[in-house]
């Protein structure tokens, strides 16, 4: 944290002068109605128009020193948060592919977005506030003393009572708000849930049940909000009450003390401290906590994700005959997903994975892809385990075709070369091997054509090609294909899958569609069941006892 | 709006009588100090100073009692409201049709509970149950000052009215900007979701440094456009701090001028600066709420629109049982205005026959099963039980008496065998033989206390394929005379799938209509009836 905030030590410290100013402008404000006390005291219009004017004049002061600290602040803060959002992006971008699937895309998002945001609003205004209340009580009761430490010595005694008192019920509060919170999850999976299979309680006529468990979770929630704010605000109310008398008395005391004759300027000054003094170390604690809760978050969203272990892994990945699948076993957290699995991938072939819904069959391809390494048994590519083959090497021949397509806002050229130089001949062979060159011809700029953000201006279809081009440019020797055609109607659908089966490429594709005459042409099918996989030839797989309309 | 909150008026009232007596107590104390301060200036006079403190401690004695009980009624005040608004939501919920419930995602439901009914309570309730306590205050106010020099009500006045009409000039622009910002915002999180989505590409095409610069660009823009807005905020910040500056002490000049004058006395002036608190404080808590009270009532009329039931049709018969068959006649059917998905569709199922309806998905199978269960009326034609309009067969008797195996199994936090009867009693021997023809022998035993076992996160951990055997066990469970079959063996493998196939056929005299695309060739033949349904028609296959 502290790196971050010294990175620019001279702005930073504009910064810290920047929050003195509104405190300067607390006293100032005490001097001026010091000065118009007097002037009732001394009675005559003289030295009225005298405080007047000075009153007058610090009126428009006041516009100079905010307008003055804001911008001397705003600077700042926007250069450091841009740092933050650069570091905490960085810090996912330089995770493994592995590392990064461990988490959901949600997660990032909070951290980048989220997290970024509350760090923004949380951290400046809770600095600024700390050091304009802390700067408050510290000077106020220094001023203070000089007048009357008797009083000076009250007011801090008070003073820290009330703070006792706030402290003494944090625990209580963040206590009461998690529960709170923790009831409002509770809440929102139950009747969730309620409402997913509200059809089926209709349908069986039980809903009086599943109303009654509704309503009293709800009744539990509101319960302990009500609790919750009943107790903030009796703590409010208790610290309220020690400030009243503390005011109060004080003011009895001046005017007793002075019997009637003091000076008043000093009564009124004495009187608005108390109201500094009193009033804004409470103001500091749950600020301090804030603050602490989003250097907490800043430390986050900037610590690495995970190293793992460094393996040497420095074999170049060749694959001209087969990749080896050997007694393949694999958990997901308690789940086994694949139970001692054995196969083999030829080169040049086409397979389709087929299996119900959350049996393994991304896993699979992850395992394939050297996405997941923690797995036990074997997996070899010409013979050589991929445990020790170098992941660069391995990623430069493969690609992923999956049924989001992200996509540059750049020319189509560079989306589909991604950036690498291409030869003309293998910018052609790509966009002819996609289907893509009625698209190119269509268009007048050709390859130039810009691309909206994130292909707007182009259909599903035509996306879907461009990733598929991608992997040709790239002479990808394994594609990985993700329900590649999911997203696409029947007809076209038809049409990029014989596309697939039509590439040079080993293809190893998941998919749950079904095109008549085109899915039979896959070389094999990998089945899994039951943590099993069986293997079947294209055509085996779609004539067997079950067929699918 | 207001029916929210009538039932509970009788604690409202409680809570501002307490919070009248606090500032009955308040205004004493201020009126004292007053005095006493007047009383010492005038004569010099210090006796019973003692007297007075204590007195003063009494009555402050009193306003700590007085605060939290007040606080206590008003928190129990908007307790009752909102809990109340939140289960009659859901009560009405539940009241819907099938089909208008479905109408919107139960994402919008939810956060209808959670996020509308919190800004009702935030915007509307909890205000309301302050206002009077404002007011009383702001009453309160009025007179203390006035006791001092009425004339000072006016220079107050002035000083509101500067001070709201600045806030109103400030504000729009203000608001203008904050619009710009989300909707900057919107675009930029929309980028961050695509590129993380392409994590995997950037990695393996080795995009990196690409990806690194482009995120730079984007963000270095939005902070730059945040911090072009904060310049623009700092202008009229700094502008309102000076107005608020010059109100305060533009005040205090005013009333030392009075007093100098002679119009008001010391003790006079402290009082007012006392109740200026007292005066302000309401004034801009009412203007703060009353625009907030406004946005409220719009989302809260939208709350109340989408509990309607909007298709009523009068059901007035009872279901009579099946005798013969179930019939369609010259069915059309669109869903809201669009293009029609089934047309001229004519079919009879007989009583006690197996039916299978196949086709590609959204051919119009599943709505033919959704007009079978009467979620929604044909616009042409009809749907008979034995010559009776099935729109005018009461839903809960018909519901009564079909039993439905679907896709989307919902399982709630209960016994395993609660989820399996559903609430309805069956003899043991009944259910063990459910469980075993639709295979779930293996996962019963495998429960540590059979079927008393209790099924915690909403069964969370249950495979898909147990999940279409819970199912299915359900539906044979039922023993209704007519079974509704949707895609029930799409998790199942086929071994498992066609036995319990099997199972269904054999079931006699039930009326079984399974829409299905998967067939198996060893028990295709057993069907009375295959129907494929597809682009608006069906056809016998």
């Amino acid at each position: 944290m502290k790196e971050l905030l010294f990175k620019r030590k001279k702005r930073f410290f504009l910064y810290l002068i920047a929050c003195f100013f509104p405190i300067i402008r607390e006293f100032i404000e005490i001097g001026v109605f010091g000065l118009l006390a007097k002037a009732i005291y001394v009675g005559e219009m003289g030295f009225f128009i005298k405080a007047a004017i000075v009153a007058a004049i610090y009126v428009p002061l006041t516009f100079f020193l905010q307008f003055a600290s804001r911008l001397m602040r705003i600077k700042y803060m926007r250069d450091t948060v841009f740092d933050v959002r650069k570091a905490a992006f960085d810090n996912i971008l330089a995770a493994s592919y592995r590392e990064f699937a461990k988490r959901s895309k949600e997660t990032y998002i909070s951290n980048l977005i989220n997290d970024v945001n509350i760090f923004e609003r949380d951290y400046f205004i809770n600095l600024l506030n700390i050091i304009y209340n802390g700067g408050l009580y510290a000077f106020a009761l220094i001023i203070a003393f000089f007048i009357d430490w008797k009083m000076a010595l009250v007011l801090l005694a008070i003073s820290l009572f009330i703070v006792l008192i706030s402290k003494s019920a944090e625990k209580r509060t963040a206590r009461l708000q998690k529960e709170l919170s923790e009831a409002n999850e509770k809440m929102t999976l139950n009747v969730g849930n309620v409402f997913n299979g509200l059809e089926i309680i209709k349908l069986n006529n039980i809903e009086s049940k599943f109303l009654e468990s509704a309503e009293r979770v709800i009744d539990d929630v509101e319960r302990r909000k009500c609790h919750f704010r009943f107790f903030t605000e009796s703590q409010r109310n208790l610290t309220y009450v020690p400030g009243i008398i503390a005011s109060i008395g004080l003011m009895l005391y001046l005017i007793f003390r002075s019997k009637g004759g003091g000076d008043y300027s000093l009564i009124m000054v004495s009187v608005l401290l108390a109201n500094k003094i009193l009033y804004s170390l409470p103001n500091i604690f749950p600020r301090l906590n804030v603050l602490k809760a989003s250097v907490d978050i800043y430390k986050k969203i900037t610590t690495p994700l995970a190293a793992g272990g460094v393996r040497e892994k420095d074999l170049p990945f060749r694959f001209e005959k087969e990749i080896r699948v050997e007694n393949l076993r694999f958990s997901y957290g308690e789940k086994q997903v694949l139970k001692d699995v054995s196969f083999v991938i030829e080169k040049g072939k086409k397979y389709l994975i087929k299996g119900a819904s959350g049996v393994g069959k991304s896993t699979l391809v992850k395992l394939l892809a050297m996405t997941y390494d923690d797995y036990l048994g074997r997996i070899t590519a010409d013979g050589v385990e991929y445990r020790a083959i170098n992941e660069k090497s391995f990623n430069d021949a493969i690609a992923f075709v999956y049924q989001e397509v992200f996509l540059f806002e750049d020319t189509l050229g560079n989306n589909i070369a991604l950036y690498k130089p291409l030869p003309e001949e293998t910018l052609k062979k790509a966009i002819d091997g996609a289907g893509l060159r009625p698209l190119i011809a269509a268009r007048p700029e050709g390859v130039e054509t810009a691309v909206a953000e994130n292909g707007k201006n182009l259909s599903g279809g035509e996306r879907q090609r461009i990733s598929i081009a991608r992997a040709i440019a790239k002479s990808a020797e394994i594609i990985f294909v993700d329900e590649g055609t999911s997203a696409l109607d029947e007809k076209l659908g038809r049409e990029i899958e014989k596309t697939f089966l039509s590439l040079p490429a080993t293809v190893i594709s998941v998919s749950h569609r079904y095109y008549k005459g085109v899915s039979e042409l896959y070389d094999y099918v990998l089945e899994i069941k039951n943590g099993k996989i069986r293997v079947y030839s294209g055509k085996d797989y779609f004539a067997s006892e079950v067929s699918y309309v | 709006m207001f029916k929210l909150i009538k039932p509970y008026i009788p604690y409202w009232l409680l809570a501002t009588l307490v919070g009248v007596f606090h500032i009955a107590i308040e205004t004493a104390i201020y009126l004292k100090i007053s005095e006493f301060i007047d009383q010492t200036i005038k004569f010099g006079n210090t006796d019973g100073f003692t007297r007075q403190v204590l007195y003063m401690l009494a009555m402050v004695a009193v306003l700590l009692p007085g605060l939290i009980l007040g606080n206590y009624l008003r928190s129990g005040f908007v307790r009752k409201c909102i809990g109340s608004a939140r289960r009659n939501y859901v009560r009405r919920l539940f009241a819907k049709n099938i089909n208008e419930f479905q109408k919107e995602n139960n994402a919008a439901y939810l956060s209808a509970l959670t996020n509308d009914f919190e800004q009702v309570e935030n915007n509307f309730l909890i205000p309301a149950a302050e206002i009077l306590t404002l007011v009383v205050n702001f009453a309160a106010a009025v007179y203390l000052i006035s006791v001092a020099n009425p004339w000072i009500l006016l220079i107050a006045a002035a000083v509101i009215v500067i001070n709201f009409a600045v806030n109103f000039f400030v504000s729009r622009p203000l608001n203008r900007h904050n619009k710009e910002r989300s909707a900057m915002f919107s675009g930029y999180t929309e980028y961050v979701k695509e590129v993380l989505s392409a994590f995997h590409i950037i990695k393996t095409h080795d995009l990196e440094k690409r990806v690194r610069d482009n995120f730079r660009e984007k963000s270095r823009k939005i902070q730059n456009k945040g911090y072009l807005i904060n310049k623009i905020i700092s202008y009229t910040s700094a502008t309102m701090q000076a107005i608020l500056s010059f109100s305060s002490v533009g005040f205090y000049v005013a009333v030392a001028y009075l007093s100098i004058k002679g119009y008001t006395t010391l003790g006079g002036v402290i009082l007012v600066l006392n109740a200026i608190e007292k005066l302000l404080w309401p004034v801009y808590a009412a203007s703060d709420s009353i625009p907030k009270i406004f946005s409220v009532k719009s989302l809260y009329k939208k709350i109340e629109d989408s509990l309607v039931n909007r298709d009523e049709y009068p059901e007035t018969r009872d279901y009579p049982g099946l005798e013969n068959e179930i019939t369609i006649r010259d069915l059309n059917f669109a869903y809201g205005g669009g293009e029609p998905v089934l047309a001229g569709v004519s079919l009879r199922f007989r009583k006690g026959g197996k039916y299978l309806l196949v086709g590609p998905s959204g051919g119009g199978k599943s709505t033919l099963l959704r007009l079978l269960r009467k979620y929604f009326l044909p616009q042409n034609g009809e749907i008979l039980i034995d010559e009776i309009p099935l729109k005018d067969i009461r839903k809960d008797q018909y519901f009564a008496n079909i039993a439905n195996i679907e896709q989307n199994v919902f399982i709630f936090e209960d016994t395993a065998r609660n989820n399996l009867t559903l609430y309805k009693e069956y003899d043991e021997a009944d259910i063990e033989r459910a469980i075993e023809m639709a295979g779930l022998k293996e996962f019963v035993s495998g429960l540590p206390e059979g079927l008393d076992t209790v099924i915690y996160d909403n069964g969370k951990n249950i495979s898909g394929g147990e999940r279409s055997r819970i199912a299915i066990a359900r539906g044979l469970l039922n023993n209704a005379e007519i079974m509704f079959l949707d895609e029930p063996f799409a998790n199942l493998d086929a071994e498992t799938a066609a036995a319990i196939e099997k199972n269904i056929l054999d079931l006699p005299g039930v009326t079984v209509i399974n829409v299905s695309h998967v067939v198996f060739r060893e028990n295709q033949d057993r069907y009375d009836g295959r129907y494929l349904v597809s682009e608006k028609k069906v056809t016998a296959i």
